[in-house]
């Protein structure tokens, strides 16, 4: 499963400034919503249960990245987006720095195979790391789709 | 060495959360810690994503290595206590 299978560029927030978790998730779902990827009426849901998932545990996974993310039943396919934060956010993450680069995910819950094949292909993406130094010096949202696209693409040869 | 194999029985195979706790708990052994799924090997001490690069999904095995260290077989009996607690109280919570 590719990044253009599921990111969604019109709801890519290549310079986000938040204040805290809770704002960055906020922000990412209304980039959704804006977008008509989720509906606008959904969206407390989907925070509010992106916001219980990071309770069980961050998705702050060391390396500034994060992979917020939920099953929710008002989506019948994946649903993600991705933002970069050049000045980073705290999100208890596992090394305790701060997080630049979020990853969104929101699948259907009888579909565990999608969800887990777009955290497989972002986990192995991720583990370039030039294409991570990239993604966070992103200046602009064709920046980051150009990288998520090469990265597709194997450029990164990861 | 001390080596076992986990089947993934769970709905979600090795996800996220699995891996954080996994390698988070990893952390704590002295041996070195690898997770084999066919011809792939990863550390599995460093970054969760390692372990959500494998693509490890319901009915997939994979292999639990220590070695190094005198803790090795304890590293490899927690960690796979680990992961069947885990999937066990997803079980629970669907």
């Amino acid at each position: 499963m590719k990044f253009a299978d599921f990111v969604n560029r019109g709801a890519i927030l290549a310079d986000l400034s938040a204040d805290d978790k809770e704002d960055v998730v906020r922000k990412m779902v209304q980039a959704l919503s804006d977008c008509q990827q989720i509906e606008e009426d959904e969206k407390e849901s989907i925070i509010s249960a992106i916001m219980k998932r990071e309770e069980l545990g961050s998705t702050g996974i060391g390396r500034g990245i994060a992979v917020p993310h939920t099953k929710h039943p008002s989506v019948d396919r994946l649903v993600g987006t991705v933002a970069v934060s050049r000045a980073g956010v705290d999100f208890d993450s596992l090394d305790g720095e701060k997080v630049q680069l979020f990853f969104l995910l929101i699948s259907p819950p009888d579909r565990p195979g999608d969800h887990l094949r777009a955290l497989e292909n972002i986990s192995r993406q991720l583990r370039n790391e030039t294409f991570c130094k990239f993604l966070k010096q992103s200046k602009n949202a064709d920046d980051v789709m150009q990288l998520l696209d090469e990265s597709d693409n194997n450029q990164f040869g990861s | 060495m001390a080596t076992r194999n986990v089947t993934l029985t769970n709905k979600e195979g090795l996800h996220l959360r699995a891996a954080t706790l996994f390698t988070t708990h990893a952390r704590r052994f002295e041996s070195k810690i690898d997770v084999i799924k066919g011809d792939q090997r990863v550390d599995g001490k460093s970054t969760p994503l390692h372990l959500t690069a494998l693509g490890a999904f319901r009915g997939d095995v994979v292999t639990i290595e220590a070695y190094g260290q005198s803790d090795a077989q304890e590293a490899v009996d927690a960690l796979v206590a680990l992961l069947a607690a885990n999937f066990e109280e997803e079980q629970k919570e669907n």
